[in-house]
């Protein structure tokens, strides 16, 4: 899945992918191809986070680029900002970053970029696995399952039954 | 040797075919579907010898009986091979167990699908294996799985024997 080629990030940033792909020390890593199921939740979240935008001022945005580090470009399935980034390619950690997996995203690679946006600072670290139809929270503690996703200061929960019920 | 082209094939099999299929790298058995292991590697050979090193230092004082690589029936239709397998009291009377080991152990190899891992871990746990253990050499890390998640812990330890797997001893050759 990654090049062992060498590429630097201002190489990376000049290139273009008909996928988008991310940019880990000097690796071009490419992520899950989209599927019906990934886009569809995509979707979903876009849609409950923006439903509550404007009195609460919450910023969702799906697939953008954001530079962890000089040589650190991921690009979660949806972040969430509680104001609108300065820069087109966000270098402050948001409030929240979802992962939707898919059923070929290797073990080592989601946990690695899960780790990589505690270290960063992402308070709300989420991860959505249509599979088995589960939520979990990462932090220091592991991957933990939870009922829902929530925020403790918003009006916002994501259950099973609101992303997976069609799928 | 069977060649399956992809991790799972869809074509759907009985357990009774499954059981007398050989395999080169012996696969596992899900709801009517080979889902193959992973490939052993170096790392992964070493950890399974050291975990083996450890609880063989128990065997002969404690009701210990380590098996790898053992198919285990967990389902009429769910065989899965845990890296090792733990049983206590006695050893398992069937060359295909279907009652649960006190402990399971899986080590993580670079290929390892993310839900493949948590889905097999949920089974242990559905089966009653009260202690599952996920040894993790690429990011030098241990985990133990139950119905709260994943959970990282500094060492991995059963309470009624003197049985500690640390990263020291896990990890130190690495």
């Amino acid at each position: 899945m990654a090049t062992q080629a060498q590429t630097t990030a201002e190489q990376y940033l000049h290139m273009t992918f008909e996928h988008d792909a991310e940019f880990v020390h000097g690796e071009i890593v490419e992520r899950a191809m989209p599927s019906y199921t990934h886009g569809r939740i995509q979707t979903l979240l876009s849609s409950l986070f923006e439903a509550v935008r404007a009195p609460h001022r919450l910023f969702a945005c799906s697939d953008v680029r954001m530079k962890l580090a000089p040589d650190l470009y991921r690009i979660p399935d949806t972040a969430v900002f509680v104001t609108p980034p300065k820069r087109e390619l966000p270098e402050q950690a948001p409030l929240v970053v979802i992962e939707i997996l898919s059923s070929d995203d290797r073990y080592h690679d989601v946990v690695e970029k899960l780790e990589e946006y505690r270290v960063w600072g992402v308070p709300n670290i989420w991860v959505v696995d249509p599979l088995s139809k589960r939520f979990a929270v990462y932090t220091d503690w592991g991957l933990q399952y939870v009922s829902s996703l929530a925020l403790p200061d918003y009006p916002l929960e994501l259950t099973p039954g609101v992303l997976f019920s069609d799928l | 040797m069977l060649c399956f082209p992809q991790m799972a094939t869809k074509a759907q099999i009985t357990a009774e075919q499954y059981l007398h299929m050989t395999f080169e790298h012996d696969a596992e058995f899900v709801h009517g579907e080979i889902v193959e292991r992973s490939m052993p590697d170096n790392v992964h050979s070493l950890i399974q010898f050291l975990i083996l090193m450890e609880i063989g230092r128990l065997i002969r004082s404690h009701p210990l009986f380590p098996r790898p690589e053992l198919r285990l029936r967990l389902e009429p239709r769910v065989f899965r091979i845990p890296d090792i397998s733990v049983f206590d009291g006695q050893p398992p009377q069937e060359d295909v167990p279907s009652t649960p080991p006190l402990i399971a152990i899986e080590i993580l190899s670079k290929d390892e699908r993310h839900p493949n891992l948590m889905q097999k871990l949920e089974e242990y746990r559905v089966f009653g294996v009260p202690n599952i253990w996920v040894v993790d050499p690429r990011n030098k890390r241990l985990a133990f799985y139950n119905e709260a998640g994943l959970q990282y812990v500094s060492s991995l330890a059963l309470p009624d024997h003197p049985l500690e797997l640390t990263p020291g001893v896990l990890f130190s050759d690495l």
